[in-house]
Protein backbone atom coordinates (compact mmCIF):
# COMPACT_ATOMS: atom_id res chain seq x y z
CA UNK A 1 0.00 0.00 0.00
CA UNK A 2 1.43 3.30 -1.13
CA UNK A 3 0.30 6.90 -1.05
CA UNK A 4 -1.55 6.89 -4.37
CA UNK A 5 -3.35 3.63 -3.47
CA UNK A 6 -5.01 5.34 -0.56
CA UNK A 7 -5.77 8.35 -2.75
CA UNK A 8 -7.46 6.11 -5.32
CA UNK A 9 -9.50 4.34 -2.63
CA UNK A 10 -10.71 7.64 -1.19
CA UNK A 11 -11.62 9.10 -4.61
CA UNK A 12 -13.45 5.93 -5.71
CA UNK A 13 -15.29 5.75 -2.40
CA UNK A 14 -16.37 9.38 -2.72
CA UNK A 15 -17.60 8.96 -6.32
CA UNK A 16 -19.45 5.76 -5.42
CA UNK A 17 -21.17 7.31 -2.41
CA UNK A 18 -22.16 10.42 -4.37
CA UNK A 19 -23.49 8.20 -7.16
CA UNK A 20 -25.49 6.04 -4.77
CA UNK A 21 -26.80 9.17 -3.02
CA UNK A 22 -28.11 10.54 -6.32
CA UNK A 23 -29.68 7.27 -7.46
CA UNK A 24 -31.44 7.08 -4.09
CA UNK A 25 -32.45 10.76 -4.31
CA UNK A 26 -34.28 10.22 -7.60
CA UNK A 27 -36.66 7.93 -5.82
CA UNK A 28 -39.99 9.58 -5.10
CA UNK A 29 -41.58 8.44 -1.88
CA UNK A 30 -44.36 5.90 -2.43
CA UNK A 31 -45.64 6.72 -5.87
CA UNK A 32 -47.49 4.31 -8.06
CA UNK A 33 -45.04 1.83 -9.46
CA UNK A 34 -45.06 -0.73 -12.17
CA UNK A 35 -42.80 -3.52 -13.24
CA UNK A 36 -41.44 -3.27 -16.77
CA UNK A 37 -39.96 -6.35 -18.35
CA UNK A 38 -37.97 -5.80 -21.52
CA UNK A 39 -36.51 -8.52 -23.66
CA UNK A 40 -34.11 -8.01 -26.56
CA UNK A 41 -34.51 -4.22 -26.40
CA UNK A 42 -38.30 -4.18 -26.52
CA UNK A 43 -40.91 -3.95 -23.78
CA UNK A 44 -42.19 -7.44 -23.19
CA UNK A 45 -44.69 -6.89 -20.42
CA UNK A 46 -45.82 -4.26 -17.90
CA UNK A 47 -47.41 -5.07 -14.57
CA UNK A 48 -48.78 -2.51 -12.09
CA UNK A 49 -47.16 -3.08 -8.71
CA UNK A 50 -48.75 -2.87 -5.30
CA UNK A 51 -47.90 -4.41 -1.98
CA UNK A 52 -50.35 -7.21 -2.76
CA UNK A 53 -49.21 -8.07 -6.29
CA UNK A 54 -48.46 -11.76 -6.56
CA UNK A 55 -47.76 -13.27 -9.91
CA UNK A 56 -45.55 -15.87 -11.52
CA UNK A 57 -44.71 -15.66 -15.20
CA UNK A 58 -42.19 -16.74 -17.78
CA UNK A 59 -40.32 -14.51 -20.20
CA UNK A 60 -39.71 -16.54 -23.30
CA UNK A 61 -37.60 -15.27 -26.18
CA UNK A 62 -35.44 -16.78 -28.89
CA UNK A 63 -32.49 -16.44 -26.53
CA UNK A 64 -33.91 -18.32 -23.58
CA UNK A 65 -36.26 -18.61 -20.65
CA UNK A 66 -36.50 -16.47 -17.53
CA UNK A 67 -38.99 -17.13 -14.78
CA UNK A 68 -40.02 -14.21 -12.58
CA UNK A 69 -41.95 -14.42 -9.36
CA UNK A 70 -43.72 -11.50 -7.68
CA UNK A 71 -44.81 -12.05 -4.13
CA UNK A 72 -46.34 -9.23 -2.07
CA UNK A 73 -44.79 -6.66 -4.42
CA UNK A 74 -41.29 -8.11 -4.19
CA UNK A 75 -39.78 -9.33 -7.44
CA UNK A 76 -37.38 -12.21 -7.80
CA UNK A 77 -35.96 -13.94 -10.85
CA UNK A 78 -36.09 -17.49 -9.62
CA UNK A 79 -35.09 -19.44 -12.66
CA UNK A 80 -33.24 -18.86 -15.91
CA UNK A 81 -31.55 -21.03 -18.47
CA UNK A 82 -28.61 -18.65 -18.92
CA UNK A 83 -25.08 -19.99 -18.31
CA UNK A 84 -23.91 -17.55 -15.63
CA UNK A 85 -27.05 -17.45 -13.42
CA UNK A 86 -26.14 -13.96 -12.23
CA UNK A 87 -29.77 -12.83 -12.54
CA UNK A 88 -30.94 -15.71 -10.32
CA UNK A 89 -28.43 -14.84 -7.60
CA UNK A 90 -29.49 -11.20 -7.59
CA UNK A 91 -31.28 -9.96 -4.48
CA UNK A 92 -35.06 -9.51 -4.78
CA UNK A 93 -36.11 -5.99 -5.81
CA UNK A 94 -39.09 -3.82 -4.87
CA UNK A 95 -38.05 -0.15 -5.11
CA UNK A 96 -38.14 2.31 -8.00
CA UNK A 97 -34.88 2.27 -9.94
CA UNK A 98 -33.89 -1.24 -8.98
CA UNK A 99 -33.47 -3.81 -11.70
CA UNK A 100 -32.50 -7.36 -12.44
CA UNK A 101 -30.58 -7.86 -15.66
CA UNK A 102 -29.95 -11.12 -17.46
CA UNK A 103 -27.24 -10.34 -19.97
CA UNK A 104 -27.12 -13.60 -21.95
CA UNK A 105 -30.89 -13.65 -22.48
CA UNK A 106 -31.08 -9.86 -22.86
CA UNK A 107 -33.85 -9.56 -20.30
CA UNK A 108 -34.27 -6.54 -18.00
CA UNK A 109 -36.77 -6.48 -15.16
CA UNK A 110 -37.06 -3.03 -13.61
CA UNK A 111 -39.32 -1.18 -11.22
CA UNK A 112 -40.36 2.23 -12.55
CA UNK A 113 -42.64 4.96 -11.27
CA UNK A 114 -45.92 5.31 -13.15
CA UNK A 115 -45.70 9.10 -12.83
CA UNK A 116 -42.74 9.23 -15.17
CA UNK A 117 -43.81 9.26 -18.82
CA UNK B 1 16.51 -18.50 -27.61
CA UNK B 2 16.42 -19.77 -24.09
CA UNK B 3 14.71 -16.62 -22.90
CA UNK B 4 12.12 -16.93 -25.66
CA UNK B 5 11.20 -20.43 -24.54
CA UNK B 6 11.01 -19.38 -20.92
CA UNK B 7 8.74 -16.53 -21.91
CA UNK B 8 6.46 -18.76 -23.96
CA UNK B 9 6.10 -21.13 -21.04
CA UNK B 10 5.41 -18.21 -18.71
CA UNK B 11 2.69 -16.85 -21.04
CA UNK B 12 0.96 -20.22 -21.38
CA UNK B 13 1.17 -20.70 -17.64
CA UNK B 14 -0.49 -17.35 -17.00
CA UNK B 15 -3.32 -18.15 -19.42
CA UNK B 16 -3.88 -21.50 -17.71
CA UNK B 17 -3.75 -19.93 -14.25
CA UNK B 18 -6.19 -17.20 -15.21
CA UNK B 19 -8.63 -19.80 -16.52
CA UNK B 20 -8.38 -21.92 -13.41
CA UNK B 21 -8.80 -18.86 -11.20
CA UNK B 22 -11.99 -17.83 -12.99
CA UNK B 23 -13.22 -21.41 -12.69
CA UNK B 24 -12.52 -21.46 -8.94
CA UNK B 25 -14.30 -18.14 -8.69
CA UNK B 26 -17.40 -19.56 -10.36
CA UNK B 27 -17.53 -22.17 -7.58
CA UNK B 28 -17.61 -19.50 -4.85
CA UNK B 29 -21.02 -18.20 -3.77
CA UNK B 30 -22.17 -15.38 -6.03
CA UNK B 31 -22.22 -11.79 -4.80
CA UNK B 32 -25.88 -10.68 -4.97
CA UNK B 33 -25.14 -7.49 -6.90
CA UNK B 34 -25.56 -7.47 -10.62
CA UNK B 35 -22.28 -8.02 -12.43
CA UNK B 36 -20.15 -8.07 -9.29
CA UNK B 37 -17.36 -10.57 -8.89
CA UNK B 38 -14.07 -11.01 -7.10
CA UNK B 39 -11.92 -10.90 -10.23
CA UNK B 40 -9.32 -13.47 -9.27
CA UNK B 41 -8.24 -13.80 -12.90
CA UNK B 42 -7.00 -10.24 -12.62
CA UNK B 43 -4.07 -11.57 -10.54
CA UNK B 44 -2.76 -13.24 -13.70
CA UNK B 45 -3.28 -10.07 -15.73
CA UNK B 46 -1.38 -8.00 -13.16
CA UNK B 47 1.42 -10.55 -13.21
CA UNK B 48 1.51 -10.33 -16.99
CA UNK B 49 1.62 -6.53 -17.00
CA UNK B 50 4.43 -6.48 -14.50
CA UNK B 51 6.61 -9.07 -16.22
CA UNK B 52 5.76 -8.83 -19.91
CA UNK B 53 5.05 -6.09 -22.41
CA UNK B 54 1.64 -4.77 -23.41
CA UNK B 55 1.19 -6.91 -26.50
CA UNK B 56 1.92 -10.13 -24.65
CA UNK B 57 -0.42 -9.11 -21.82
CA UNK B 58 -3.18 -8.41 -24.33
CA UNK B 59 -2.60 -11.84 -25.82
CA UNK B 60 -3.03 -13.41 -22.38
CA UNK B 61 -6.26 -11.52 -21.67
CA UNK B 62 -7.82 -12.34 -25.05
CA UNK B 63 -6.73 -15.98 -24.91
CA UNK B 64 -8.10 -16.55 -21.43
CA UNK B 65 -11.47 -14.86 -22.06
CA UNK B 66 -12.03 -16.76 -25.32
CA UNK B 67 -10.92 -20.10 -23.85
CA UNK B 68 -12.89 -19.59 -20.63
CA UNK B 69 -16.08 -18.81 -22.54
CA UNK B 70 -15.53 -21.93 -24.63
CA UNK B 71 -15.02 -24.20 -21.65
CA UNK B 72 -17.07 -22.89 -18.73
CA UNK B 73 -19.37 -20.31 -20.21
CA UNK B 74 -21.18 -19.55 -23.33
CA UNK B 75 -20.30 -17.54 -26.39
CA UNK B 76 -23.00 -14.93 -25.81
CA UNK B 77 -21.20 -13.64 -22.73
CA UNK B 78 -17.85 -13.52 -24.53
CA UNK B 79 -18.40 -9.97 -25.77
CA UNK B 80 -18.95 -8.78 -22.18
CA UNK B 81 -15.88 -10.41 -20.71
CA UNK B 82 -13.74 -9.39 -23.68
CA UNK B 83 -14.75 -5.72 -23.56
CA UNK B 84 -14.27 -5.59 -19.80
CA UNK B 85 -10.97 -7.44 -19.92
CA UNK B 86 -9.39 -5.36 -22.67
CA UNK B 87 -10.54 -2.03 -21.27
CA UNK B 88 -9.28 -2.88 -17.79
CA UNK B 89 -5.95 -4.04 -19.22
CA UNK B 90 -5.56 -0.74 -21.05
CA UNK B 91 -6.37 1.26 -17.91
CA UNK B 92 -3.98 -0.75 -15.76
CA UNK B 93 -1.22 -0.48 -18.36
CA UNK B 94 -1.53 3.31 -18.39
CA UNK B 95 -1.66 3.62 -14.60
CA UNK B 96 1.44 1.44 -14.27
CA UNK B 97 3.36 4.14 -16.15
CA UNK B 98 3.23 6.18 -12.94
CA UNK B 99 6.38 5.97 -10.83
CA UNK B 100 6.48 2.65 -8.96
CA UNK B 101 7.25 4.34 -5.67
CA UNK B 102 3.87 6.06 -5.49
CA UNK B 103 1.46 3.26 -6.41
CA UNK B 104 1.23 -0.43 -5.64
CA UNK B 105 -0.84 -3.18 -7.26
CA UNK B 106 -3.70 -2.37 -4.90
CA UNK B 107 -4.41 0.92 -6.67
CA UNK B 108 -3.77 -0.61 -10.08
CA UNK B 109 -6.17 -3.47 -9.45
CA UNK B 110 -8.92 -1.14 -8.19
CA UNK B 111 -8.56 0.94 -11.37
CA UNK B 112 -8.66 -2.28 -13.38
CA UNK B 113 -11.84 -3.42 -11.63
CA UNK B 114 -13.55 -0.08 -12.29
CA UNK B 115 -12.73 -0.13 -15.98
CA UNK B 116 -13.76 -3.76 -16.25
CA UNK B 117 -17.18 -2.74 -14.94
CA UNK B 118 -17.27 0.29 -17.22
CA UNK B 119 -16.55 -1.82 -20.29
CA UNK B 120 -19.14 -4.44 -19.44
CA UNK B 121 -21.84 -1.93 -18.54
CA UNK B 122 -21.24 0.04 -21.74
CA UNK B 123 -21.61 -3.07 -23.87
CA UNK B 124 -24.72 -4.02 -21.89
CA UNK B 125 -26.18 -0.55 -22.52
CA UNK B 126 -25.52 -0.95 -26.25
CA UNK B 127 -26.85 -4.50 -26.50
CA UNK B 128 -29.90 -4.05 -24.29
CA UNK B 129 -30.65 -0.51 -25.49
CA UNK B 130 -31.26 0.71 -21.97
CA UNK B 131 -29.21 3.59 -20.58
CA UNK B 132 -30.49 2.97 -17.05
CA UNK B 133 -28.05 0.10 -16.68
CA UNK B 134 -25.43 2.73 -15.80
CA UNK B 135 -27.32 3.19 -12.51
CA UNK B 136 -25.67 -0.02 -11.33
CA UNK B 137 -22.22 1.54 -11.65
CA UNK B 138 -21.98 3.33 -8.25
CA UNK B 139 -22.65 0.04 -6.46
CA UNK B 140 -20.02 -1.73 -8.52
CA UNK B 141 -17.57 1.11 -7.80
CA UNK B 142 -18.13 0.64 -4.10
CA UNK B 143 -17.52 -3.08 -4.43
CA UNK B 144 -14.40 -2.55 -6.54
CA UNK B 145 -12.62 -1.29 -3.41
CA UNK B 146 -12.66 -4.51 -1.32
CA UNK B 147 -12.22 -6.82 -4.33
CA UNK B 148 -9.46 -4.67 -5.78
CA UNK B 149 -7.79 -4.50 -2.39
CA UNK B 150 -7.82 -8.29 -2.10
CA UNK B 151 -6.52 -8.92 -5.61
CA UNK B 152 -3.95 -6.13 -5.28
CA UNK B 153 -2.57 -7.39 -1.96
CA UNK B 154 -2.27 -10.94 -3.32
CA UNK B 155 -0.41 -9.59 -6.35
CA UNK B 156 1.88 -7.47 -4.19
CA UNK B 157 3.01 -10.49 -2.19
CA UNK B 158 3.16 -12.80 -5.19
CA UNK B 159 5.32 -10.40 -7.19
CA UNK B 160 7.71 -9.87 -4.32
CA UNK B 161 8.27 -13.63 -4.32
CA UNK B 162 8.57 -13.90 -8.10
CA UNK B 163 11.08 -11.06 -8.28
CA UNK B 164 13.30 -12.95 -5.85
CA UNK B 165 13.26 -15.83 -8.31
CA UNK B 166 14.09 -13.66 -11.31
CA UNK B 167 10.75 -13.85 -13.01
CA UNK B 168 11.02 -10.75 -15.11
CA UNK B 169 11.00 -10.69 -18.87
CA UNK B 170 10.90 -6.96 -19.24
CA UNK B 171 14.59 -6.22 -18.74
CA UNK B 172 16.25 -9.16 -20.42
CA UNK B 173 14.30 -9.03 -23.64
Amino acid sequence: MKKRDIGIIIIVLAIALIGIYFTQLKKQPQTETKLVISAMGEVYKEIPLTKETSEVFTVETDLGLNKVKIKDGIIKMYEADCPDQICVHNTPIDEVGQMIVCLPNQVIVEVVSTNQR
Amino acid sequence: MKIQTRKLVFISMLVAQAMILSYIESLLPAIPIQGAKLGLANIATLLALSSLNFKESLLIVVARTVLSSFMFGNMTVLIYSLSGGVLSLLAMYLILKLPKSTISYVGVSIIGAIFHNAGQLSVAVLVLQNIKIYLLWPYLLLLAIPTGLFVGLVSNYLLKYLRKNNFNFKDNR
